[in-house]
């Protein structure tokens, strides 16, 4: 019930949202799957890294995997600035890149994040799974503190879900 | 067999017996001195230091009027025929283009003419907010760069990195990890 709910909000947020004249249609619809919440310490695993200390900039290379509290991004490269105090103020991920938190699951070739925006970029064939409905479109962005993602040109699909009795 | 025949036969081993042991004793004096060929040097060279400072001294390096790094350590040997000098507790300040770096181990060997040094045992770079750790470093004079097989661990900055051979440069403030890199990023707020 929870889920054919949900599924009915998102439906409604795509349709409310309309094409607009000369643009692309843009959907904003409820979202808080990625929450990277503040506090958390942020993980990276790779096999390279080339750092540059002036630019606080660090570029990670091969089997890349960032843990930052419930989600994980496995990427093939990761460029990573960071503050004086260590925070992550921008990053970029590039080359199979997959966003999983919990039962969120979003892939796409680029993933970058702002921190002034708080918000994930997600472009190259972005692609979301949650809760049994797959989210296409040609660019989507995760507002992490409005918990909204916004998607360009958007495609809806429904997983059917494994439990259901098939229909007759 | 009679009693004087077994006698002599018992002697007759005895000799054998003799003659033996002397050939075996002369094959290992032989293959003693055979060992010892004229490529093979088992001279020591720790006491024949050219110049030998017990105790602290500093010592700088200048070209081209420019002080390229300065040294300092509680004992410094120099051997001329290799070129090379050894010291114990050295702690070497490199002015980079990004200001100083301090590099501490428990020794060093400087290999003057190539002008290079490799420091081991614990050793410890300062440089601007940065602290690197790393068991062994071979440092090249004219580049400013520094590399070694061995794990690295940098921390500074709220990060802390980790990894499995490593190129610094110092000049340019650059870092790099060779392999098994693991990084931490202090929390985010």
């Amino acid at each position: 019930m929870k889920k054919i709910i949900a599924g009915l909000c998102l439906t409604l947020a795509l349709s409310a949202a309309g094409p607009e004249q000369g643009r692309k249609p843009r959907s904003e619809i409820a979202f808080s799957g990625f929450s990277w919440q503040p506090g958390e310490m942020v993980e990276i695993n790779a096999e390279k890294m080339s750092l540059e200390l002036k630019e606080r900039k660090a570029d990670f290379t091969g089997k890349v995997v960032v843990n930052k509290g419930k989600s994980q991004i496995y990427c093939d490269r990761l460029s990573v600035k960071y503050l004086e105090s260590g925070q992550i103020s921008w990053l970029k991920a590039e080359g199979a890149v997959k966003l999983i938190e919990g039962k969120s699951f979003a892939t796409g070739d680029e993933l970058e994040y702002e921190k002034e925006q708080n918000r994930i970029w997600l472009r190259g064939l972005p692609r979301l799974s949650s809760e049994g409905q797959i989210v296409l479109g040609d660019l989507m962005v995760f507002d992490l503190a409005g918990s909204r993602l916004l998607v360009d040109n958007p495609r809806l699909q429904f997983e059917k879900d494994k439990n259901e009795p098939a229909s007759k | 067999m009679s009693a004087p025949d077994f006698k002599q036969g018992l002697r007759k081993r005895k000799l054998l017996e003799y003659a033996a042991a002397i050939i075996l004793a002369g094959a290992m004096v032989s293959l003693y001195f055979l060992g010892r060929s004229p490529g093979v040097s088992s001279e020591d060279f720790s006491s024949r230091a050219g110049l030998e400072l017990q105790g602290p001294f500093a010592a700088s390096r200048f070209e081209d009027s420019e002080l390229r790094f300065w040294m300092k350590g509680d004992y410094f040997r120099y051997f001329p025929e290799r070129g090379q000098a050894e010291v114990s507790e050295p702690a070497v300040e490199i002015q980079s283009g990004n200001g100083p770096v301090l590099v501490k181990s428990r020794a060093a060997q400087y290999a003057v003419d190539e002008k290079r040094i490799e420091m081991s045992g614990g050793v410890e770079i300062t440089a601007a907010d940065y602290q690197a750790r790393t068991p062994s470093l071979s440092y090249d004079v004219e580049r400013q760069t520094a590399e070694s097989k061995e794990t690295i661990t940098v921390s500074g900055q709220g990060l802390e990195l980790t990894g499995q051979g490593y190129f610094l440069d110092l000049n340019r403030g650059h870092v790099e990890l060779w392999s098994g890199v693991k990084g931490r990023f202090r929390k985010q707020i």
